[in-house]
């Protein structure tokens, strides 16, 4: 039971943390559009 | 199924959910290789027969198929999420322990890693399916069950030609592997010896789709040494290329590595904890009944470095045989490291939930707070879209009056505005019905010098080419080579592409696409590829499926063989 209950609280602390990170990262970041238009990729 | 399977298997539904957030709104994801459409046909490139080199087949078969019962964003949705739901839930029963704890720390560390983000962010779903299921792909090979092996393989030969060659390589090294018969291996089925004929006859059954087309086209098949520069590992953390790819990461393209990865601060605690994994595997993974594994994720980091270390001899080997281009993008052949660090880790809590259980639970936490970056999305990156009405107008036209269709830019892949600007293999030939022509010549950007460009690997298009470039008038050209339609979907060349297409009727204007019909032009005379040794192949492999299902497929989720 308590396995299962620090596990719940894990998994809510660990959406919360990721998605602060991220809005943090992507909100200083510009929208992936990057030149040229047409490359599969930059290594 | 198991309790402990069935918590595992919600885990992976858990980090799933997470990991796609955006992704998983109405509408589909467009990221790379992951293309995606509403309502799609069946038709010759859907099994490899026309068009591009059957790399899609038969994922595109599949999902066809399950779109014909559900809407395709909601298959498409259900296929993402089932990737992380299977890995997390094969690697937790790969791990040799009683603990739920345990299990679940390694079912987390496969599904929620460098290789997993950098895989789905460069929208290789496919790949992704294959490398899920690849824990029950070892353990069915080191039992030397044929049954069970064919079942095991089923969501790799649904990805067709990646998928396979990763799980390739370690149902071939694990066959070669002789079991000490004074160990506590569950691969005591069969010898060695005995086993391999069976796993390469299930190997061979399961890749029949994608192999036959592959062996009726390859004589055309362009040799590209060029390919290795542009698809070689490289460095996405601080230890160089070498060290990125045993941290499960080095994927070739810079575009995809996840939000935040790579820097000191989160890559040297991911170091450590691979290594005590490492570690942990070396010293108790024989437990896991998987005697060979460790070989096989040597040999396939071995691959993968290969373009990095010894490009020269890879691009030497292609040039001798075209097949050997399954080496390019080597990355991919970390896959079986990854089980071993996922059963390792599972070790590595087994030993600190014996002391702390506490401790042990927040420890499955760790991957995803190494890299939180793959997140929300990773952070908008995969997100849903819908297609512009354009489009289903094209589309609407194409199929009312069928005919060859050629697609301008006269390049491969897009970043449509209304994708967010995320870049997409152009998704038209699998949007319009019949044959789509278009170049299937990848580029890739090196950051400054001159991008790498790829050879052209469809027939038709390698005979358009020269026209394509040459900046004529094209109307008389492709009329003349049966092409009745062309589509621009590039608003910013709309009016270039116009000019060379003089006397062209415009039967769509959007703001998204434009569609030309060409007055005049006939049915095109492209040798076809005879489809009776494509069905015979479905039949075969499909035959293989029912006699392997005979065997639970809940079986596949049980627990290995526990620890004393």
């Amino acid at each position: 039971m308590r396995i299962a209950v620090a596990m719940l609280a894990g998994i809510v602390l660990a959406l919360l943390t990721s998605f602060g990170v991220v809005r943090v990262i992507t909100t200083s970041q510009q929208d992936p559009v990057v030149k040229p238009l047409y490359n599969y990729g930059t290594r | 199924m198991t309790r402990g399977s069935v918590v595992a298997a919600g885990t992976g539904l858990v980090l799933g959910l997470l990991a796609l957030g955006p992704a998983l709104a109405p509408g589909f994801t467009l990221a790379y290789d992951m293309v995606f459409v509403p309502h799609p046909v069946f038709d010759r490139e859907t099994f490899g027969l026309a068009g591009m080199l059957p790399r899609h087949v038969p994922s595109d078969a599949v999902v066809t198929t399950l779109a014909q019962v559900a809407p395709a964003d909601l298959v498409q949705k259900t296929i993402l999420l089932a990737i992380l739901v299977i890995a997390c839930a094969s690697a937790a029963a790969l791990v040799p322990s009683e603990r739920l704890t345990a299990r679940l720390a390694g079912g987390v560390v496969y599904a929620w890693n460098p290789f997993v983000a950098e895989r789905l962010l460069l929208g290789q779903w496919a790949l992704l399916l294959g490398y899920a299921a690849l824990p029950w792909v070892v353990r069915a090979a080191a039992r030397g069950e044929p049954r069970r092996l064919v079942l095991a393989l089923v969501p790799a030969a649904i990805g067709g030609f990646a998928a396979m060659a990763v799980s390739g390589l370690v149902v071939l090294v694990i066959g070669l592997h002789r079991p000490r018969p004074a160990g506590r291996s569950v691969g005591v089925g069969r010898s060695g010896v005995k086993r391999l004929p069976w796993s390469l006859g299930a190997l061979l059954v399961m890749s029949l789709p994608w192999l036959v087309p592959s062996v009726a086209r390859f004589s055309g098949v362009p040799a590209d040494p060029a390919g290795v520069a542009a698809f070689a590992a490289r460095a996405d953390t601080p230890f160089g290329a070498l060290g990125s790819l045993l941290l499960l990461g080095g994927g070739w393209n810079a575009e995809t590595v996840p939000p935040g990865y790579g820097a000191a601060v989160t890559a040297v605690p991911w170091l450590c904890v691979v290594l005590l994994a490492l570690v942990a595997y070396a010293c108790r993974g024989r437990a896991a009944g998987t005697g060979g594994l460790g070989v096989a994720a040597l040999a396939g980091l071995v691959l993968a470095s290969l373009g990095a270390v010894m490009p020269g001899l890879l691009r030497w080997a292609i040039g001798l045989w075209p097949g050997f281009a399954v080496l390019r993008d080597g990355q991919q052949y970390v896959a079986p490291l990854a089980v071993v660090v996922a059963v390792g880790a599972g070790l590595v809590v087994d030993r600190v939930a014996g002391r702390r259980p506490e401790l042990a639970a927040l420890a499955l936490l760790v991957p995803v707070a190494l890299l939180p970056g793959l997140a929300w999305g990773a952070g908008g990156r995969l997100a849903a879209v819908r297609y512009p009405a354009d489009w289903s107008r094209a589309r609407a036209v194409v199929t009312a009056e069928p005919g060859d269709v050629l697609v301008l830019p006269w390049e491969a892949y897009r970043t449509y505005a209304w994708n967010g600007g995320r870049r997409v293999l152009d998704p038209l030939p699998r949007l319009l019905p019949g044959r789509v022509i278009l170049n299937d010549a990848v580029r890739v950007g090196t950051g400054g010098r001159r991008d790498l460009r790829m050879a052209v690997e469809d027939p038709r298009a390698r005979a358009l080419d020269p026209l394509v470039r040459s900046g004529a008038p094209l109307t008389g050209a492709l009329r003349a080579r049966g092409v009745r339609y062309v589509a621009v979907d590039a608003p910013e060349e709309f009016a270039a592409w116009a000019g060379r297409l003089p006397g062209a009727e415009r039967v769509v204007a959007g703001p998204d696409l434009v569609l030309y019909r060409i007055p005049g032009a006939t049915r095109s005379r492209e040798t076809p590829i005879s489809q009776w040794p494509i069905a015979i192949a479905w039949f075969t492999t499909f035959a293989a499926l029912v006699w392997s299902i005979r065997l639970p497929v809940g079986s596949l989720f049980a627990l290995s063989s526990k620890e004393p």
